[in-house]
């Protein structure tokens, strides 16, 4: 709303915008961030969903009716913006504990202690990029400031990366502002968290895990590059709880995910980067909403058709696949399977797409387990005459739906322990853009500079 | 004794450009405003709402349904947003609503 608002301004048209209660401190920093702090707003008290008709239209004609008048009508103040540090600029020198209470008083950190962002610190990470470290990779909103490699940087050290981790913190920032995914979307009530995934030589060059515990914190790489995720969020864009990031419950940032390539291609599978058009082997991120996570315990069987139909069986366990029925768009399931699982399968001959198509085929979501208002996101889905192949066009409720729009949506990805049955399910379930992939970019003596780490 | 650091800021410069909020109107009569929504949240009886009030408060106020935008928050957003300053400028769209935030 707020976005489409500062754009009408933009324009001379002068606008009010409409906030739920809860909203009016995310939509006050939104639009601050967009360079309008005083956009004027009409405010219903408490969430919509929460009262009657009656309660609604008293409180629409009354005072929401007046703030429409009045923001139309009256013109505010003009707000402008105080001075900010330039990035070399010293913005506190204490001890370790003093930094660190500074940087929580200033919402700086996430509670977790950082690692002070010196000047020499810093230059220790840009010393594993060719590029400069002026360099603007995009608009990160809310804020509406530059993503560049210097603060890259910064929010490397601080969330406790080693300098090597450099190219790939700079990937991930390319494909968060990739217009794709829609990063402006992250501080939405569903509280969005983002799976990346991590292919190529790199994964062992840094010493990602992607065995057992693939997703449990306590692996250097995985973990303090989905730390740098939620930091970059935090300072660079400013999505902070309590103002623009409205996740009712929020999560953790997720564990960095990096696959077994070696047991996709010694059992003749391709890795994911050649799903997304790459060549087996080059260093990737792919970055894709999954909010939702799920685990299929003990899907395993000898029958590879019976493992992938208890997999199914599950994903319909939840409702990841909102989006695909109300808005009618694409959503992009995770399933992550074990090379255990992966054996079953290869054994009896069947390919990657042959997966897909069967999970298309036959995961099914029961339509009489929607209930309240997404029942009603349903109907306005039928109504919109959203996916009628996968969907069919009834409003019935005693029957089953396809959840996706093609066997193509469906990520897979191998990873986890080497001899376990389970399989990992992960999607987003609010609005949010679609995965995007990109190229990690290794300075030209990154084997000279890993080298000279391990000489060390 | 404990080491020192300096440390440095971990944002970026605003890219702001430096807007303004546009003029706002003199009254609300004779004037044309449209509706944005997100289809959700009950922004359509809220419209209905505003439609009836605000055309019995001023003489010649006219509405442009939402119905004429699309849905300005979902999968066709960017395509919807590029598209709305030529639509307002070409339906001559003096004010907007523009809603729900929930």
């Amino acid at each position: 709303m707020t976005r489409a608002s500062a754009l009408v301004e933009k324009l001379g048209i002068p606008t009010v915008t409409v906030l739920c209660g809860g909203f009016v401190k995310q939509g006050k920093f939104t639009a601050k961030g967009l360079g309008l702090p005083n956009l004027p707003h009409a405010i219903h008290p408490g969430h919509v969903n929460l009262v009657d008709d009656e309660e609604l239209e008293r409180n629409v004609a009354g005072p929401m009716l007046q703030q429409v008048i009045d923001g139309l009508t009256i013109q505010p103040e003009e707000a402008g913006f105080s001075a900010e540090p330039d990035k070399r600029d010293i913005v506190f020198r204490g001890t370790f504990e003093e930094v660190n209470e500074h940087f929580l008083a200033n919402e700086w950190s996430e509670g977790l202690p950082i690692v002070p962002p010196t000047i020499e610190a810093v230059e220790r990470f840009l010393r594993f990029t060719d590029r400069s470290p002026d360099e603007v990779l995009g608009r990160l909103l809310p804020d509406s400031r530059e993503a560049t490699i210097w603060n890259i940087a910064v929010n490397g050290v601080m969330s406790g990366c080693r300098p090597e981790y450099m190219p790939v913190l700079i990937a991930i920032v390319e494909a968060m502002v990739d217009p794709k995914f829609g990063h402006e979307h992250l501080g939405h009530t569903p509280g969005t968290e983002t799976l990346i995934i991590v292919n190529g030589r790199i994964i062992k060059e840094l010493e990602f895990n992607y065995a057992q515990a693939a997703l449990r914190p306590g692996f250097q790489a995985n973990t303090s590059i989905g730390r740098f995720w939620r930091m970059y969020l935090r300072n660079a864009c400013g999505f902070l709880p309590h103002k623009t990031d409205k996740g009712c419950f929020g999560g953790n940032f997720r564990i960095v995910l990096a696959e077994n390539e070696d047991a996709v291609t010694s059992m003749g599978w391709q890795p994911h980067s050649v799903d997304e058009g790459y060549e087996a082997g080059d260093n990737l991120v792919t970055i894709t909403s999954c909010t939702e996570m799920t685990q299929a315990i003990e899907v395993g069987d000898p029958s590879a058709e019976q493992i992938l139909r208890n997999i199914e069986a599950r994903m319909a366990d939840n409702h990841m696949f909102i989006q695909f029925f109300f808005r009618g768009m694409v959503t992009r399931p995770t399933v992550v399977i074990t090379p255990a699982i992966l054996k079953v399968l290869t054994d009896q001959g069947w390919t990657k797409q042959a997966v897909r198509e069967h999970f298309y085929e036959h995961a099914k979501l029961r339509v009489s387990r929607l209930s309240g208002m997404i029942v009603e996101r349903f109907y306005k889905g039928i109504r919109e005459g959203n996916w009628p192949e996968q969907l069919g066009t009834s409003m019935e409720l005693e029957r089953d739906i396809q959840m996706v729009s093609s066997p193509d949506d469906f990520i897979i990805v191998v990873a986890g322990d080497a001899d376990r049955d389970h399989v990992e399910i992960g999607s987003g379930n609010g609005y949010i853009g679609f995965p995007v992939t990109k190229r990690i970019e290794v300075p030209k003596d990154w084997a000279n500079l890993l080298g000279s780490l391990r000489r060390r | 004794m404990s080491e020192n650091y300096e440390v440095v800021w971990p944002s970026g410069r605003r890219m702001s450009d430096g807007k303004t909020l546009a003029k706002r109107l003199d009254s609300l009569e004779g004037k044309k405003v449209a509706e944005l929504w997100d289809w959700v949240f009950k922004g359509d009886k809220m419209f209905d709402i505003w439609e009836r009030e605000l055309s019995a408060r001023y003489e010649g106020i006219e509405f442009v349904s939402w119905r004429e935008f699309g849905e300005i928050h979902g999968a066709n957003e960017h395509q919807v947003l590029a598209d709305l300053p030529r639509k307002l400028r070409e339906m001559e769209v003096d004010a907007v609503i523009c809603g729900v935030g929930c």
